[in-house]
């Protein structure tokens, strides 16, 4: 079976959406198995960095054309049409965004492929490709098996680790030819970015987070110094928010929001099942505890046995001093 | 209050459209519209149609509109309304299931904890999403050897029906290890389902995805039929209230009892062997599906009492007018779905009362409110001083280290 994959790097300003190392990643573990060829295409144009950060894929086809800063899915779909033709894929991997959707469907519509929308799981068997689509607005989940290839999939942002597709290497880029675009039915005029509302967690690399163990709402703020110093975000375990200390976007865990960043620090939260849920996935995980038997510490690869309310100045203190040595 | 044998037949089936073909259906007709159902309504306050409205526009050929709104959405399947319903309509049971149902399918957006679970629940039988696989792996810290019949066929006398929250859930784990020393202390000769146990489908959290509640009780009834035993012991109250009502209609007809009233009447064994004082203030919450719904109010407490040196004290509430923790009919995964609304979680009002009665243990007897309230209790500002113990672990601590 053509087991090759062909991911399509959707933007639509600048920058790289998560998404896209997420289906990168899922590729690096598919090309593992099956030996699959890697292709990534990018509307450009392309910075150096952006193209080394696709070490996952063999080559990055780039493709710079007004369709790429001002996206249709007319647009881009000729530029998909040159890279299956360059490339060949067995599985075509898009994004589920709008756009992107609307792209599959084109293509699926002229090349007679078949589509599966909405996808939160797939996978190479020896009948062909499995994929888990969710329907209905996700009361239903369908497991559809694709005999034929190239199968097009949009999957859906969260279903695979990012940090799976984060590899930086060295893909040979190829530049596709600009497209001769048509009479364009559909133009994009101008881009309205979502009003700016709180800081969105799940972005943030890096994670402070506070508990009961804080004491009170006047202690927060020496954790926001901290985070300022690293770049990262305040966020909180329930009781902290249901107390009112922080706003609601700010809660972590099962009610709260699931977060995968670099590190999540926690300072003074137990670790109830239902917080942990929403972060056990961090790239690194320090909890701060008075309690050595929290069960936060079954979590955490670093683990400090004191008050957060020590450790935070200390903490603060020390990075003084790095910020005066470099 | 409980529901009779013949009762049960009754309800059997029973739809909107069908709601007058059945004695217990017509007995809506006998409202009186008094509004006791609303006024003890833990949320009755935030229902646009709370029980006694939803009956008026039911008569009144109005019930699209109820849909339409997402009133029973929060209603938290207490069983408050029903116990107190001079009419004895069997509301909890029969009316507001059915509407809820209807109102989860009309909302835009399913909320997104309560799919989860109910997503999880149908892919690994358990809510939590854990392998099922690892669903006995709990027995292995067991400080007692735990039967499970898959490895040991023989017949026993009881099957203790474990439940998800006991199985995975980290405290609920700490409850399943302390029930079996207790049945180990009375010398109860039990057996578990391990791997093969699935989440039993309680109506009260599933009314709303019916096919789903009747998948896994087929697939019960298929796994009961492979043992020998005379009695079903149920760790989770709503899981209780699903082998009691729910099963009986599939042609289940296995006696089945709380561990609690089963524990309990087994006190003049376990009793001489509580013999480490704690010297505590307890005070009990009363479960909705034990209390309220099968009249366990005195087994708990006479637990309790059987401990050396622990006192027991009542909140302003209690036995049938106990407050919901709010965990029950899906509001486990509903907090989110309620805080945006602006809704108290109720287990942080029934916090309070437990706080003012000066106790320094909250005594439970539902897996649901440990996590409830030992959240509750942080948001209170109050973990330093209240502790929350299943009966189950406060009857170890009494055993010592016999």
């Amino acid at each position: 079976m053509n087991t090759n994959i062909l991911v399509y790097a959707e933007r639509l300003r600048s920058g790289i959406p998560g998404i896209v190392y997420e289906l990168l990643g899922k590729a690096r573990a598919l090309a593992e198995a099956h030996g699959s060829d890697i292709s990534v295409l990018l509307p450009g144009p392309a910075t150096e960095e952006e193209v080394a950060s696709f070490g996952a894929a063999h080559r990055v086809l780039i493709v710079e054309h007004d369709a790429a800063t001002s996206p249709t899915p007319e647009g881009m779909l000729q530029s998909v049409h040159d890279a299956a033709a360059l490339t060949q894929p067995g599985l075509l991997l898009m994004p589920a965004t709008t756009l992107a959707s609307d792209v599959a469907a084109l293509f699926a519509a002229d090349t007679g492929a078949r589509l599966v929308t909405n996808c939160i799981d797939f996978d190479i068997t020896h009948d062909g490709i499995t994929a888990c689509s969710r329907q209905y607005g996700g009361k239903i989940l369908v497991d559809v098996l694709v005999d034929s290839t190239p199968a097009v999939l949009c999957v859906l942002a969260g279903a695979f680790q990012e940090q799976e597709g984060c590899v930086t290497g060295t893909p040979s880029p190829v530049k596709l030819p600009s497209p001769v675009l048509p009479d364009q039915r559909m133009r994009a005029t101008r881009f309205i970015p979502p009003a700016p509302g709180d800081v969105d967690l799940a972005q943030m690399p890096v994670l402070l987070s506070v508990g009961r163990g804080i004491q009170n709402k006047e202690n927060i703020g020496i954790v926001e110094e901290l985070a300022s110093k690293l770049n990262g975000a305040v966020c909180a375990s329930r009781p902290v928010i249901d107390q009112g200390w922080l706003p609601l976007t700010r809660q972590i865990g099962r009610s709260g929001l699931m977060v995968k960043p670099r590190v999540y620090m926690a300072f003074g939260i137990s670790g109830a099942p239902e917080h942990v849920e929403g972060m056990k996935d961090a790239g690194l995980i320090i909890a701060i505890n008075t309690d050595r038997t929290a069960p936060i510490f079954n979590v955490a690869h670093y683990g400090v046995a004191a008050d957060a309310l020590d450790v935070v100045p200390a903490l603060l203190e020390a990075l003084e001093n790095v910020v005066q040595h470099t | 209050m409980l529901a009779t044998e013949h009762a049960v037949e009754q309800i059997w089936g029973v739809t909107l459209d069908r709601l007058y073909d059945s004695e217990e259906g017509r007995r809506i007709l006998s409202c009186i519209q008094c509004g006791t159902c609303a006024g003890t309504c833990p949320h009755g306050e935030y229902m646009e149609y709370p029980a006694r409205r939803i009956i008026t526009m039911l008569k009144a050929g109005l019930i699209e509109d109820v849909f339409n709104s997402d009133s029973l959405v929060k209603c938290v399947n207490c069983y408050a309304c029903q116990t107190k319903c001079p009419r004895n309509i069997r509301l909890t049971e029969i009316l507001l299931p059915l509407v809820k149902e209807q109102s989860i399918l009309r909302l835009a957006q399913m909320p997104a904890e309560l799919q989860k679970a109910v997503e999880n629940t149908y892919r690994y039988g358990n809510p939590m999403g854990e392998s099922g696989r690892k669903r006995a792996q709990w027995t292995r810290t067991s400080p007692v050897p735990v039967r499970i019949f898959s490895e040991d066929p023989r017949p026993a006398d009881a099957l203790w029906f474990v439940e998800s929250d006991l199985s995975f859930h980290p405290r609920g784990q700490d409850i399943a290890r302390a029930t079996a020393r207790v049945f180990h202390a009375i010398g109860a000769d039990v057996a578990i389902l391990g791997n093969e146990e699935r989440a039993a489908g309680d109506c009260g959290r599933l009314s709303w995805e019916p096919g789903l509640s009747e998948a896994l009780i087929d697939y019960t009834m298929s796994i009961l039929q492979k043992y020998r035993f005379n009695r079903i012991i149920v760790s989770d109250p709503h899981a209780l209230d699903a082998f009691k009502y729910r099963y009986p209609m599939f042609g289940f007809d296995y006696p089945v009892e709380s561990v609690l009233g089963f524990v309990a009447a087994r006190l003049d064994v376990l009793a001489p062997q509580l013999t480490s004082p704690i010297h505590k203030t307890a005070t009990y919450h009363d479960s909705c599906c034990l209390g309220r719904h099968n009249a366990l109010f005195d087994e708990p407490r006479a637990l309790l009492k059987a401990i050396p040196g622990l006192s027991l004290v009542e909140m302003a509430h209690n036995r049938e007018n106990a407050v919901c923790c709010g965990g029950g009919g899906g509001g486990m995964w509903l907090d989110t779905y309620y805080k945006a609304r602006n809704m108290e979680r109720l287990s942080d009002r029934r916090i309070r009362e437990a706080i003012a009665t000066g106790a320094d243990v909250l005594a439970i007897a539902c897996p649901y409110e440990v996590s409830r309230f030992e959240d509750a209790v942080k948001v209170a500002g109050m973990d330093q001083r209240m502790e929350v113990r299943d009966i189950m672990e406060l009857l170890v601590e009494s055993l010592g280290g016999q």
